[in-house]
């Protein structure tokens, strides 16, 4: 038949690279990024069982101890081995950081395709609630939520969870109107689609790379944010460890126990400093040209 | 007996009122004065079951708004769109949902308009999908009966779209766009972005489907070669308006309006033999935020005088089924 | 007027303006060699307007930038290499290699003896300079003329290309201008020099019918009155037919068959220019009857990937062994038409 298309598709399929081969070419930031990633990965997954010691354990007589075969990073103001509160309170750390990742990027997804497929008012006022949490410095409206509701966990997880949500929502929101326009969302459309169908079976897939990368961005600066409020004390509250608590509790010590701060402050800076490095190369193999 | 050899049933199956589709272009500021971009006035037409409708015409024109705005994919700011006999304005949206089924659109851009992330199969079962229709197995078959109706191999169901070139992306847009059986295809540019080869290709598939299938089409392009070799009837649209709509032979030999005849000296002849300065029609088409007054043509027409400016010119048949919008004619 | 038919045997003591020798382009890209153009071969005498034509890939576009030096050495893009010889003379007497010129060299020419408009107007314009400044620019850096004699002379050639309102043009800015007018006066700034050869690469191709007509008017006006020389690139064979003393038909990066337009639209020679002139539709005489079109089946090859032999023989119904096997060298018609093809007597 003269209507046969009989010529293979015009372009083959182009043979995958090896995944090992892939790792071994990235560069040597990357790499290091990686491996520090997966280390302290494992050691807060299993941290039960890599601390030397149990973190809650106060020991009056050791306090302030420096370095030892016993104490790796010494002990603190009262006794509690530095090593293994700084590796709980990794887990803590991270712990509240992913969780605010998770929720802010799901609240900025909703907000963000609702102004941006609805339209309208909704997009609006949407629009506008973004404006104000660029407007006002989120660090004063927790602080604010904080002395409102009280220095308890759940407080600082609920607030946490509204943070930087306005990131993930406006970028959201101006993807789904460039993709609005794109003929083969209009298609769905046109083939009777409702609504919600093209927004979650269309819109959101092609903004996956997009939203993962925005993931990987916000995840150290969540971490921040959480030390920042612990290490002016009123966010996680003692017993429990995280990084920042631990710096400003140490903030007392440094002159006669420095290791109390600079653990858990280098932790910090080297944990977000490799998720930098992280995000910005998913940002860069991210960025596909969808070769036509 | 039309020149497809079918019955044409004389009964149209869409018919327009007085359509308008304005754009307001949003303003970047609140309040500051925002251009209204009549796309579309005033356009009253009928197309007959069966036939392939030309709509051409060149930027600024409408051709494109139209054809949307018959199948409401963008709302009509005023007017009314009749889809056998039912009015589409004025249903509700799973009722349009569900007409959907009937009337179908193949875009211009192959490259944009396939899901990156879809493969082939999914991409033509989608609209079988929405509308729940048929089994895993039933919904396969059809698939490859589709891939085959538009001279694609079977096999090719489970690739993606970046594999494969502009002219088979048209076919399987084609093909998406017949899975649910439609009576009506609107083709809008549809092998404009094609090269020639190809092109003439899709244009014999889409001649060969509409007379299968027994498709109502309406064919919009700028290319009136194109045009003239497929249709039955064609309609001039010039700033939103329809300027001249006759059947094939009337309006290309016989061509009535000042632009319609404007429009056909205009097109290069693919014959070196015939070279003749081309009698062109001095300035710019204007822009579709402030057409002119009264004929929207009377700015580049030869035969303008100061009545033009006065009226917008009635739409009348100087003889039958040749509709005119010119009162020079 | 324009109904003038050249002779394909140019007099041997008129030298072309432009030879194109055995040209090659190729990129490196990360996915492989894209193998833009495979061996152009063609001249353009003085005054001669030549349109090359062909569909996506065949390397027009391409051959048209290496004429330019805009790929290469000192060029936009480097990845690409380029062999091959490009003579051009522009008419005092010297001839110039353009692949081997140093780029100071080359610089003194484009713009002033060579000079080039593109597709999109609305892109080749600089949005942030007036077009009055744009058209002053070329003749201040090559002419070194000044200011105010720089926009005097933009006004002759704005008023040469038919433009209405010269002053409000000449101070507007590009955006300001409707895609017609944009053309105009790419147009002005590529002829205020007066070059001996003008590229235009796909210049009617974004423009409404109208507007077209009025841009190949004034195209057919400049052949006319100055000597210049047209390379025309394009894939519109209705406007190939109006503008084109020759015709270069590109495939897959070879110049498969050149000729007058007479000679390659009354008789063509390759079997891919017959197979392109079947693909248009008829222009219809009253009365008769559409007839079914009779495409070339298949696609453009990919030039990453091109077949063995000769590159059209995966969609020519009349390829054989030899085809398949091996390239084809270039015969010459008594009509003094070049065809590319194995087969091409057999199939008159």
């Amino acid at each position: 038949m003269e209507n046969q298309d009989s010529t293979a598709p015009a372009k083959a399929h182009v043979t995958k690279k090896s995944f090992w081969k892939k790792i071994r070419e990235l560069r040597p930031s990357v790499k290091f990024s990686l491996v520090i990633i997966i280390v302290l990965s494992f050691m807060t997954i299993f941290a039960e069982w890599v601390v030397p010691h149990d973190p809650y354990e106060p020991d009056l007589l050791f306090r302030n101890k420096p370095p030892s075969l016993q104490n790796v990073l010494g002990t603190d103001q009262i006794g509690r081995d530095t090593l293994s509160r700084t590796i709980y309170a990794i887990r803590t750390s991270v712990g509240i950081a992913l969780y605010g990742v998770f929720s802010a990027t799901f609240i900025g997804i909703m907000m963000g395709i609702s102004a941006g497929f609805i339209g309208g008012w909704t997009d609006r006022i949407i629009s506008s609630i973004i404006d104000f949490f660029y407007a006002v410095p989120y660090l004063l409206m927790m602080l604010v939520g904080i002395v409102i509701l009280g220095r308890e966990t759940w407080v600082l997880i609920v607030l946490i969870s509204f943070a930087r949500w306005h990131d993930t929502a406006r970028l959201v929101r101006g993807q789904v109107f460039s993709l609005r326009e794109v003929p083969a969302i209009e298609a769905a459309v046109a083939l009777g689609s409702s609504r919600w169908r093209v927004a979650f079976r269309h819109i959101l897939p092609n903004l996956t790379s997009i939203i993962v990368v925005d993931m990987s961005i916000k995840f150290p600066s969540l971490i921040l944010l959480e030390s920042t409020l612990s290490f002016l004390g009123v966010g996680v509250q003692p017993p429990i460890a995280s990084l920042g608590s631990m710096v400003g509790a140490g903030r007392n010590y440094l002159i006669n126990n420095p290791i109390l701060c600079l653990a858990p402050a280098l932790t910090m800076v080297t944990i977000v400093m490799c998720f930098q490095v992280l995000g910005d190369w998913i940002r860069d193999t991210s960025d596909v040209r969808y070769s036509d | 007996m039309d020149q497809k050899g079918i019955l044409m049933d004389s009964t149209p199956i869409v018919v327009t009122k007085n359509l308008c589709k304005w754009h307001t272009s949003r303003s970047l500021f609140y309040g500051s004065k925002k251009g209204v971009v009549k796309a579309v006035q005033d356009v009253s037409l009928s197309i007959n079951t069966g036939e392939t409708l030309g709509l051409v015409g060149e930027s600024g024109s409408g051709k494109t708004t139209l054809g949307r705005t018959i199948l409401q994919l963008e709302k009509p700011t005023s007017g009314i769109v009749q889809f056998k006999g039912r009015d589409l304005t004025t249903i509700t949206k799973k009722q349009l949902q569900a007409l959907r089924q009937e009337m179908q659109i193949v875009f211009q851009d192959p490259y944009a308009s396939l899901e990156a992330r879809m493969n082939v199969g999914d991409i033509i079962s989608e609209g079988l999908d929405i509308h729940k229709l048929g089994t895993k197995d039933e919904r396969r078959e059809r698939v490859e009966e589709l891939l085959g109706v538009v001279g694609l191999a079977p096999e090719y169901s489970v690739r993606y779209p970046h594999e494969f070139s502009g002219g088979q992306r048209q076919r399987i847009s084609i093909a998406r766009a017949l899975a649910l059986n439609p009576d009506f295809l609107v083709a809008d540019e549809a092998v404009s972005a094609l090269d020639i080869s190809v092109r003439a290709q899709v244009i014999n598939l889409l001649i060969d489907l509409s007379k299968e299938f027994g498709l109502t089409m309406v064919f919009i392009s700028h290319d009136l070669s194109v045009v003239q070799h497929i249709s039955d009837r064609v309609a001039v649209m010039y700033l939103g308006r329809i300027m001249e709509l006759a059947d094939k032979e009337t309006l290309y030999n016989r061509p009535k309006h000042p632009y319609t005849q404007a429009l056909l000296e205009a097109v290069p002849k693919p014959d070196p033999s015939q070279r003749e300065k081309f009698r062109v029609l001095s300035g710019d088409i204007p822009s579709p935020v402030n057409p002119p007054s009264g004929c929207v043509f009377r700015t580049r027409c030869p035969k303008a005088i100061d009545d033009c400016s006065a009226v917008v010119p009635e739409s009348r048949e100087i003889e039958p089924g040749h509709f005119v919008a010119c009162i020079r004619v | 007027m324009s109904s003038e038919i050249l002779s394909t045997h140019r007099d041997d003591t008129e030298e072309a303006v432009l030879e194109i020798r055995d040209l090659r382009v190729s990129f490196e890209m990360d996915t492989g060699t894209v193998k833009a153009v495979n061996g152009a071969n063609f001249n353009i005498g003085r005054g001669e307007t030549v349109c090359v034509v062909g569909e996506t890939g065949a390397g027009k576009s391409v051959t048209a930038f290496s004429v330019m030096r805009l790929l290469g050495a000192g060029g936009v893009s480097q990845r690409a290499s380029l062999d091959g010889d490009i003579v051009f003379r522009p008419g005092d007497g010297k001839e110039y290699h353009i692949l081997s010129l140093e780029t100071q060299e080359m610089l003194a020419i484009r713009g002033r003896h060579i000079s080039m408009i593109y597709q999109e107007p609305m892109n080749s314009l600089n949005p942030v300079y007036s077009c009055g400044d744009q058209i002053a620019e070329v003749l201040v850096y090559h002419d070194q003329k000044t200011k105010k004699e720089a926009m005097s002379a933009a006004e002759e050639i704005l008023d040469l290309v038919g433009i209405p309102d010269i002053r409000r043009v000449l101070k507007s800015y590009p955006h300001e201008l409707s895609g017609g007018m944009q053309q105009r006066v790419m147009i002005a700034m590529a002829l205020v020099l007066h070059p001996t050869l003008l590229i235009t690469d796909e210049p009617t191709t974004a423009i409404d019918v109208t507007i077209q007509a009025q841009i190949l008017n004034l195209l057919q006006q400049i052949q006319q009155t100055s000597g210049t020389s047209i390379l025309f690139i394009t894939h519109d064979v209705s406007v190939v037919a109006q503008i084109a003393d020759r015709v270069v038909v590109m495939y897959a990066g070879y110049t498969v068959e050149i000729g007058s337009v007479y000679d390659v639209f009354r008789n063509p020679l390759h079997p891919y220019t017959k197979g392109l002139l079947k693909s248009i539709p008829k222009q219809l005489k009253p009365g008769e009857k559409p007839e079914r079109l009779r495409p070339i089946p298949g696609t453009v090859p990919n030039p990453a990937a091109l077949p063995s032999g000769c590159p059209f023989h995966t969609r020519c119904d009349s390829a054989d062994e030899r085809c398949r096997e091996s390239m084809p060298g270039i015969d010459t018609a008594e009509t003094g038409q070049t065809v590319m093809c194995w087969r091409w007597q057999e199939l008159q």
